[in-house]
């Protein structure tokens, strides 16, 4: 037997009486971590002067050369979910989640070394292709096990767990900056000490979600939920279709758009909030600002990008309980065309300059964008079924990697477009913004054209044994709490 | 005859409860953090 026989999925089995309600505390134990992902940019500064400390010397690396740890961290968190996803179904989320604690926090501890020694390459081969491979296993470990404990309320559970990494960048951005200041010395900017206490702390609390998950037993389910033989809303199947099949119907690629345009149109606004606002707001009609508004509108910005992380954090719960409710068509609707009018309205209220009304719009179309990630999930299990779903969204992710190159890109290329035609800078961002709510309603065209899945792709046990194998020592439990 | 309801160990209250405060407490200092930093938005004066 070996060591690591507990990481098993046999052993993950819940005995009798474990409640349901300790699998989201070990879904959220990974999401917070690897959430870090989204406060890299702490680094920027500090690693542009490892040699210089207080400030960059030729020597020293520049933007261009640090923001590609982040890049290829979010290429290969798309890579891994989609290859993995299915190795995951047939493992169980425990041993996924330890994986993704050893890449992510590995992560940390080669990079480490490679801050250490001033070796760009070990960042980009270690928190970049690593600890972007822990992040994609992070990220969908949870997903198929909550969405199994959870067939009454798959949209809430799946948005506690997406919720996390929301809120991993509000934990990890101050974390390293505390630490930074902790380990500062007045030869050193501390950022190796900093990845190396930040990889251990993460692996701890990663090993807890590791430790604590459990998978359902067969044929489990809620006290008093009775499982649906047939469903009222035709989109949500009784039926399951496999990794492999679903990638050959229509809908996945519909619900790829769906969410690329959401992530995209976010994720650029998101990405230069805060040049967006000190241009188009804080610093609006003053061509050559004091040392003073330059400091004072860059504090506000970074209070304006803060806001808009909590609001993210916010519609991750917030409305992926709701479509539990009103259904996932209707919820995307909402998310694409409200989003969508939302945004055509943003170019208007920064003329009519009222500040609040500014960043109420945004921090509402940035709840839909969070509601997007969490959302994704649970419509994926309506459509194609619980067997594969941990796998079939692995694979959606790609959307996300997509969008997370494309949205900033088409944002800045668009502004500085704009500028070098000779557009105010109060302005340069309006045609970004029309864009993006064009890309939005592609979205919602796509989600308009959702209809359920052909029974030809549903997963028919005697011709197709994929499968993820019943465990040995499988015992019916119909004891585990509520 | 030995009732198997009996035998049924269910995961204690406080377990799930510190579960979620293990989860908790950094994400409320996170938000906390976050939070902080809006103040100078709603401060700002050009």
């Amino acid at each position: 037997m070996s060591a690591f026989s507990f990481l098993d999925r046999d052993h993950t089995i819940a005995p009798p009486g474990y409640s349901r309600w300790l699998v989201p505390p070990a879904a959220l134990a990974v999401h917070l971590c690897i959430g870090q992902a989204y406060a890299l940019s702490v680094f920027n500064l500090p690693l542009s002067r490892l040699l210089g400390i207080k400030e960059s010397l030729p020597g020293d690396w520049g933007l261009t050369t640090t923001v590609w740890i982040f890049n290829i961290a979010f290429v290969f968190l798309g890579l891994s979910a989609a290859v993995f996803g299915k190795w995951l179904e047939r493992v169980g989320p425990r041993k996924a989640m330890f994986a993704s604690a050893c890449c992510f926090a590995g992560g940390f501890l080669i990079s480490a070394i490679g801050i250490y020694l001033h070796q760009i390459w070990f960042l980009y081969l270690g928190y970049g292709v690593l600890g972007g491979i822990g992040l994609g296993l992070g990220y969908i470990s949870p997903v198929s096990t909550l969405i199994k404990w959870f067939p009454d309320r798959p949209g809430m559970a799946t948005g506690m767990a997406i919720m996390g990494f929301g809120g991993g960048a509000m934990i990890g951005s101050p974390l390293a900056d505390n630490l930074m200041k902790f380990y500062a010395t007045s030869t050193s900017v501390s950022v190796w000490e900093t990845f190396l206490t930040m990889g251990i702390v993460y692996f701890v609390f990663m090993m807890f979600g590791v430790f604590t998950v459990r998978v359902p037993a067969p044929g489990w389910k809620p006290e008093g939920y009775v499982v649906p033989t047939t469903q009222t809303n035709s989109l949500i199947t009784t039926a399951n279709v496999t990794a492999d099949e679903a990638i050959k119907t229509p809908q996945f690629y519909f619900l790829w758009i769906v969410l690329f345009m959401n992530v995209t149109a976010g994720i650029g606004i998101l990405a230069q909030a805060s040049p967006l606002i000190q241009e188009t707001f804080l610093l609006k009609g003053i061509t050559a600002p004091t040392a003073d508004q330059t400091k004072n509108a860059a504090a506000a910005a970074a209070g304006f990008v803060g806001l808009l992380s909590f609001f993210n954090l916010i519609g991750r719960f917030f409305w992926s309980s709701l479509s539990d409710k009103i259904g996932r068509k209707p919820t995307y609707m909402i998310y694409l065309g409200l989003g969508c009018a939302l945004y055509a309205l943003i170019p208007s209220l920064a003329n009519a300059g009222n500040l609040a009304l500014f960043v109420g719009t945004f921090c509402l179309i940035l709840t839909m964008y969070g509601g997007g990630f969490a959302t994704i999930p649970a419509y994926l299990r309506d459509m194609f079924g619980t067997m594969q779903v941990g796998a079939i969204h692995g694979r959606l992710l790609t959307a996300w990697s997509a969008a997370a190159i494309a949205g900033p890109s088409i944002v800045t290329y668009l502004r500085d477009y704009q500028i070098n035609s000779g557009i105010p800078k109060a302005q340069a961002y309006s045609t970004a913004i029309y864009v993006m709510a064009g890309l939005l309603v592609i979205g919602f065209i796509s989600n308009l054209m959702i209809k359920p899945v052909d029974s030809k792709h549903h997963f028919k046990e005697e011709t197709a044994p994929v499968a993820p194998p019943e465990p040995e020592t499988a015992r019916i439990q119909q004891g585990a709490t509520a | 005859m030995e009732n198997n309801q009996t035998d049924i160990k269910k995961t204690p209250t406080a377990a799930v409860a510190f579960a979620w405060l293990l989860v908790s407490v950094p994400l409320l200092w996170g938000v906390f953090q976050t939070l902080a930093k809006t103040v100078a938005l709603f401060q700002y004066k050009n």
